[in-house]
């Protein structure tokens, strides 16, 4: 029993990982459209300037360095998402969605690769900026500092979220943007800066999770980004894609799950459990858990 | 005894979140008859062609078709049994030329299957030398066979339209049901339409249903016009019952 | 008579080729030449999917796989059961099967899946592939992750091109008859596919069962040319490859598809780039491409002698 709680407890550091790569892909569905597979490469980005950021301001191990680096590194990933936008998707926004889509998995391979070339395929080693300690007792079953933090940080910057989307006048372009360009761009809300925002908010999301990843499971390699941005995507469709609680909770969900897996059955299995619970969603309720309802109009 | 009706719509109600589109709609249709259907925007004449052609089902009541009821068929389903229609807004196969358009619409009636089209047996090359030649007679007579080989993107919006009717045509309907065929037409495309139309009813001996705003066409072709206001059919007679009748004026015009 | 007069005359040429090949070139440039027939195989067959039918799939790496594994194993395991003077002719059993096999899968995964539109469709596909990857990964018996090597070496330059033959001569036939229209009408307007007549899902799901079955051919002919597999060579990568090689030749036209197979194949081998700066080449052409010519190289059209100069503009 305790085991299965430990495996519970691990299972929700990694789908707080999950939501923040997964909020990216939702806010930019639903504000374009788009499967931007690039976002599991960002939050690779995420994770590698973390690693460059460390050695390069030859910073100490501990907790304050942690806090520099976050965000700096959400820094970097703000500043590709908007440049990725502008450069890649902007022009093709028009266009048929297949283009859009075969775009994006252009950008999506350009970093892996261009990631390669640049910072070379072997696998590097994010810095001890913490030392794992076992933080939490809850009777046997332990929730280390590190699994603390990441739960903690993603919540945080959840909430921040919510409250930009929700409360500000930002978000409420967001939100209309979403609904209709045209309508927006017709009652003068800047169209082209609400979507570069959208892209500068997710890519944050997601360099917070490269982050949060390095600090838990330091090995960073240019193509570790491919897998969680698919399965960070499957969460956000299970959720309910466009919608924000959605990615949280399809995030939650599957990372409990692909946890269990590993726990329980074989790791091998681990990277098909998403495919098969994507699969199942959109076969039994293809809005998923939290979407609204959407009809063809003839 | 009398045959029955082609088309029985009986007490046809449709609702989408609360708001009904359509309110205990009725109406009948003899084979061979042209009726025109007017009414203000959003009074749910497409919803009523929707429910028509199995696109959506009825919240209530029940639609005949020769008889037999329509309930559970799809859009595919109705057009087998022989119900055709256009769109609102213009549904081509854009990126294939105006001449497979057409041919398109012998699918389900072909003999042949897949299998024999890769082996390319005798009675594939027949058939598909009769269908080809039937896809240039239709195109002759409603004057698109210069344009065929062109894609149906690039024709002008009343030819589109055209070949839209064609296209309907070509799968040998017993109903015809266009949705707003004079929409964006100026005054001599729309004559031609209106000659069109009464063509294919003299000619083809088939039942048409027409959603139009202009007056005009609708006015010189159409023996029987029925009016929708807000999803209620208030009114349903001549041209000349029509002009004069004084729920069509309010609903028009608004309260006098 | 005539097309038995044809299908011989290619046969014989493809034939004669066959023995004369490796004596002309070196094993380097046969080698290219073989792997830019199974690329024809795959580009075509996923052309009729993506292209003609309109329905963007991403698994095309799994159906593949399971073709490669498939005849592959049957190669393998019932090598002894048969004189080894039958060895073509089992191979081309073999193929069958690894193609029907993929087939069956297309099918299955069609048919609930098609339902959905577009990005959906992608991801599921994706998931699908890799998926298959999965279950092949864990069994043993044809070498999980170590790899399935020791495939006897069958695939020669006749059985590859006889396969290009065959894809080109079936989607030909199909896209020209009028019954293979649906394709095209179901890419253009599903709506008004269903007015005409047209079930759209039977027809997606057609194309998914062709296209399927020609990946797995053109798996079944990697896996006797490679002669070792390896569940990484099937990767989700490997499918955008071949998306990449449809794309850029044009959605929906087959010597757009032949086109670039050819040229995507060659190039990065003869310029012997490296690999991960092939998929920088690869990544950066897939983007300029979208934005400058979404149509790809040949557009919808195909290569025709006959072709009117106005056309070309």
């Amino acid at each position: 029993m305790s085991s299965f709680l430990q495996q519970l407890i691990n299972g929700v550091a990694w789908g707080s990982i999950y939501a923040l790569i997964a909020l990216g892909y939702t806010m930019v569905y639903g504000i374009i459209r788009l499967i931007n597979f690039a976002h599991g490469d960002v939050y690779m980005i995420g994770a590698m300037s973390g690693y460059f950021l460390a050695r390069w301001l030859s910073l100490q191990n501990g907790p304050a360095s942690f806090f520099i680096i976050l965000p700096l590194s959400m820094l970097v990933c703000a500043l590709l998402g908007f440049v990725i936008e502008k450069l890649a998707y902007k022009p093709v926004r028009h266009a048929p969605r297949i283009t859009a889509l075969i775009t994006a998995i252009g950008v999506s391979l350009f970093l892996e690769y261009g990631g390669q070339l640049l910072f070379g395929a072997d696998p590097k080693f994010f810095p001890t900026l913490i030392p794992t300690n076992p933080f939490i007792n809850l009777g046997g079953v332990f929730v280390s500092n590190i699994q603390f933090l990441i739960i903690i940080t993603s919540l945080v910057l959840m909430i921040i979220l919510h409250w930009i989307v929700m409360r500000t006048k930002m978000g409420l372009c967001m939100r209309a943007v979403s609904f209709s360009h045209t309508a927006s761009a017709l009652v003068g809300i800047p169209v082209d800066r609400v979507i570069s925002f959208t892209f500068i908010l997710g890519s944050a999301l997601a360099g917070a999770a490269g982050v949060l990843v390095g600090l838990s499971n330091p090995k960073v390699e240019p193509l570790m980004g491919i897998m969680p941005g698919i399965k960070a995507f499957v969460a956000a469709v299970l959720g309910g894609i466009g919608s924000i609680p959605g990615a949280l909770v399809g995030s939650l969900i599957l990372g409990i799950s692909e946890t269990m897996v590993t726990a329980y059955i074989s790791s091998t299995y681990r990277d098909a459990l998403a495919f098969i619970i994507l699969i199942l969603i959109l076969l039994f309720k293809p809005t998923g858990l939290l979407g609204g309802r959407q009809q063809t109009k003839v | 005894m009398k045959t029955p009706p082609l088309l029985d719509v009986h007490h046809c109600s449709i609702n989408f979140g609360g708001l009904m589109a359509l309110n205990h709609v009725s109406f009948s249709l003899d084979e061979g008859e042209l009726i025109a259907i007017i009414g203000p925007n959003g009074a749910g004449k497409t919803t009523l062609f929707n429910l028509l052609t199995g696109v959506y089902s009825p919240s209530e009541g029940s639609i005949f078709f020769k008889g037999e009821t329509i309930e559970g068929k799809t859009l595919q389903a109705m057009n087998c049994l022989g119900v055709a229609r256009t769109f609102q807004n213009i549904r081509l196969f854009s990126n294939m030329s105006v001449a497979d358009n057409v041919k398109a619409a012998w699918y389900a009636r072909l003999q042949y299957g897949l299998g024999s089209a890769v082996l390319g047996s005798k009675g594939v090359k027949e058939e598909e030398r009769i269908v080809a030649q039937q896809v240039d007679d239709l195109l002759t007579l409603f004057h698109l066979s210069d344009q065929k080989n062109e894609l149906a993107k690039n024709l002008p919006y009343g030819e589109q339209r055209r070949l839209e009717i064609v296209r309907a045509l070509a799968t040998h309907p017993k109903l015809l049901l266009l949705d707003e065929p004079a929409a964006g037409m100026n005054p001599t495309e729309k004559n031609d339409l209106i000659d069109l139309i009464r063509r294919i009813h003299r000619e083809y001996q088939l039942t048409v249903i027409l959603i139009e705003h202009d007056m005009q066409v609708v006015m010189t072709i159409a023996p029987r016009i029925l009016v929708l206001d807000y999803g209620v059919a208030i009114a349903e007679g001549s041209p000349e019952e029509i002009r004069q009748n004084q729920k069509v004026i309010e609903a028009y015009l608004g309260e006098v | 008579m005539k097309r038995v007069i044809i299908v011989a005359g290619v046969m014989s040429v493809l034939l004669i080729l066959d023995q004369f090949i490796s004596l002309i070139l070196n094993p380097y440039i046969t080698q290219i030449i073989g792997l830019i027939g199974i690329n024809i195989v795959l580009v075509v067959s996923l052309n009729l999917i993506t292209g003609f039918t309109g329905q963007f799939s991403l698994g095309h790496a799994g159906f593949m796989a399971v073709g490669a594994y498939v005849s592959a194993s049957l190669t393998v395991f019932c090598g002894d059961f048969y004189p080894s003077f039958l060895n073509p002719l089992f191979f081309l059993i073999f193929t069958l099967c690894g193609g029907s096999c993929a087939a069956f899968c297309g099918f299955l995964i069609g048919l609930p899946t098609l339902r959905l539109k577009g990005d959906y469709l992608a991801i599921v596909t994706l998931g699908f592939g890799e998926i298959i990857r999965v279950i092949i990964l864990n069994i043993q018996t044809i070498g999980g992750a170590r790899g399935f090597s020791g495939i006897p070496e069958r695939a020669s330059f006749f059985w590859i091109y006889f396969w290009v033959f065959v894809v080109l001569l079936v989607l030909f036939r199909l896209i020209g008859s009028t019954k293979g229209k649906a394709f095209l009408c179901v890419r253009d307007d599903e709506i008004a596919a269903e007015s005409i007549g047209i079930r759209p899902t039977r027809v997606k799901v057609t194309a998914f069962v062709i296209g399927s079955f020609f990946a797995g051919t053109g798996g079944a002919l990697f896996a006797h040319f490679n002669t070792y597999l390896n569940p990484s060579s099937f990767t989700f990568l490997k499918s955008v490859e071949i998306v990449t090689m449809v794309v850029l030749g044009g959605l929906g036209s087959l010597s757009g598809s032949v086109l670039s197979a050819l040229l995507l194949t060659a190039l990065p081998e003869l310029l012997r780039i490296a690999s991960d700066f092939r998929m920088v080449l690869y990544s950066l052409l897939l983007i300029v491409v979208m934005i400058k010519r979404p149509q790809g190289i040949m557009g919808m059209r195909e290569i025709n002698f006959k072709f009117k100069m106005q056309k070309l503009r």
